[in-house]
């Protein structure tokens, strides 16, 4: 699905982001992208939305070689991802329907099948009685969910989420990655750029982990056995387990804290 | 595309929504490109109109024949004969001594005591010619003076008629130029204006960018945006200046009528089939192009920014 072939993104000013990255995400992997600031985790997302292209190497999502991406593929392109982004991105000035029939809409969706599939995603994401609200309306994490629903509102073969539990409370964050969790399983791959450790330890998925550019671990973390992640109200330190797998290691040192 | 078709209706709609979401900016537009019309119209409307009086002038810079006194009819054929023979010749009418009088009168009411003691017999009776063009006047009076027998003098004012010349080409080149001017004019500040309210929707851009909307997809809604303020600009300013027409008309056509007996403005309709087409081209050339010109800047903005994933 990814492919980062010898990747190095230089930056007009000298700052090397990337140096060197070789990786390969399958399709229907749940990959976690961990890194200090400055490590390179958004020049990898650039890279991946072809935002930027690498100074040297080749960037490859699905069918599309993105060094060679022509400008009129590019919408193409993205339509095939879902993308949550650490802003949200709403439209202020649509409702949350709209919002996310837009997205279907840019596609050229039939009005009748973009409102059975809207009104799903909002039973998904637990927003039926929001339909018609405004962003502005709307706390910090439902706009969030909204984004969440219109990243998904294509089935995108990928979703490419940016810190989404950023500014939703713990348990809202679980029900996110319990979501992309039933949609992974239901084949979708799912590339997540994140800080929640905690959440990374419990999914105990494939694990990135950049580092000043290059990728310092790349494994698998076995999951935490605890039914649910660790809650600043509940005394969750009885539930964690020492580290069990090599990256964990790494993650302890990278992650000063 | 026929998924992009069916989309454009839905992009439609959206156009209008905008335009009523972005009422401030919507307003702002319109109001600029309804000034900006206002002056154009104006300046338009007064050349016309300038254009008209010279041509008053002109056509009234009529050169007088003045017979001798106790011309007999016959006579008086025979030199009208005479002068309708030369060339450069529009027209060529007797004016009796009991109508010049009359005319006098009629154009000088107010000093009307000052004309009590004036008889027909002190008017001269004559031919009044008009000449076909003004280029070849001087020949034409030199050969009016030169017909011999009972032609008393020849009067012409061609100083004044030399001068109203060169100031009508004046003004046609100034007014030329003054609307060339305000047409950038309005153009620069449309487009800013478009580009301000285009800034603030740069977000509204990059989410449709991100959810890999086409460009052209992208563009629509902001055409229908541009082009229909546009075209309600056009209007608005074809009814203001439609309705300043009619007051400064009012207000300035009594002073031109005494400067220039029988001149009328040329009514707002004349020029209507100039100034609403040219008034709906400007609408939709700054709208339209206004809009097209600011979103492409900005469609070539990134959809990622650093500054928004310093934090992650
Ligand atoms: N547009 C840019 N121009 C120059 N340097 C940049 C730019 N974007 C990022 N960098 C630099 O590249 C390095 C990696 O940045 P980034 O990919 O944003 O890391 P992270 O997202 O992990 O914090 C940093 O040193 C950053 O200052
Ligand atoms: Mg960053």
């Amino acid at each position: 699905m990814i492919y980062f072939r010898d990747v190095t993104k230089e930056y007009p000013n000298g700052t090397r982001a990337l140096n060197g990255v070789n990786l390969h995400i399958a399709p229907q992997e749940f990959v976690f992208v961990v890194g200090a600031s400055g490590a390179g985790k958004s020049t990898f997302l650039k890279l991946l939305l072809h935002e930027e292209l690498p100074t040297a190497g080749s960037v490859r999502v699905g069918r599309f070689e993105l060094n060679a991406l022509k400008a009129r593929q590019i919408p193409l392109f993205r339509r095939q991802l879902g993308v949550v982004f650490q802003d949200f991105r709403l439209i202020a000035t649509m409702d949350v329907y709209d919002n996310i029939a837009f997205a279907m809409r840019v596609v050229g969706a039939k009005e009748k099948h973009i409102a059975e599939r809207v009104h799903y995603l909002l039973h998904l994401v637990g927003l039926e009685r929001k339909e018609h609200s405004k962003p502005s309306e709307l706390s910090g994490g439902e706009q969030q969910r909204v984004a969440i629903a219109r990243a998904l509102a294509n089935e995108p073969d990928l979703i490419i989420a940016d810190e989404p539990t950023g500014n939703i409370d713990p348990r809202m964050s679980q029900e996110l990655l319990e979501l992309f969790v039933q949609l992974n399983e239901a084949g979708t791959t799912i590339v997540m750029v994140t800080h929640a450790h905690d959440l990374v330890r419990h999914y105990g998925r494939r694990v990135i982990i950049l580092d000043n550019g290059s990728i310092a671990a790349d494994g698998g973390l076995r999951p935490t056995v605890s039914p649910a992640p660790p809650r600043q109200s509940m005394p969750a330190r009885a539930h964690r387990k020492p580290p069990q797998l090599p990256p964990e290691e790494v993650f302890s040192n990278i992650w000063k804290g | 595309m026929k998924s992009t078709s069916r989309g454009r209706a839905y992009l439609t709609k959206m156009g209008l929504r905008n335009i009523r979401t972005n009422r401030t900016m919507s307003i702002a537009s319109v109001l600029v490109l309804v000034s900006c019309l206002m002056l154009i119209g104006m300046v338009f409307l007064a050349a016309i109109n300038l254009n008209a009086i010279l041509s008053e002038f002109n056509s009234r810079n009529v050169i007088m024949v003045f017979l001798k006194d106790g011309t007999s009819p016959a006579q008086q054929d025979a030199v009208k004969t005479a002068i309708e023979s030369l060339p450069n010749i529009e027209s060529c009418a007797f004016v009796s001594s009991e109508d010049a009088l009359n005319r006098i009168v009629e154009s000088n009411q107010e000093n009307y005591a000052l004309l009590e003691g004036i008889d027909s017999q002190f008017m001269p009776a004559g031919f009044e010619v008009v000449p076909a063009s003004m280029d070849d006047f001087d020949a034409t009076v030199t050969q009016l003076q030169t017909i011999s027998g009972f032609v008393e003098s020849v009067r012409h004012f061609q100083g004044i008629a030399a001068q109203l010349a060169a100031l009508e080409k004046a003004l046609t080149v100034v007014g030329t130029a003054v609307i060339a001017v305000l047409l950038v004019v309005s153009l620069f500040i449309i487009s800013s204006t478009v580009q301000t309210t285009m800034y603030s929707r740069q977000q509204e851009i990059k989410v449709m960018k991100s959810v890999g909307a086409a460009p052209s997809f992208i563009r629509w809604p902001f055409l229908v945006e541009g082009i229909v303020l546009g075209v309600l600009g056009s209007l608005a300013a074809l009814v203001v200046v439609g309705l300043v027409y009619l007051l400064l008309g009012g207000v300035l056509e009594p002073f031109l009528a005494r400067l220039l007996s029988g001149f009328s403005l040329i009514p707002f309709w004349v020029n209507l089939p100039v100034v609403l087409p040219s008034f709906l081209l400007v609408g939709l050339v700054t709208g339209g192009g206004g809009s097209m010109l600011s979103i492409t800047r900005y469609l070539k903005e990134k959809v990622y920014e650093t500054s928004e994933l310093e934090a992650s």
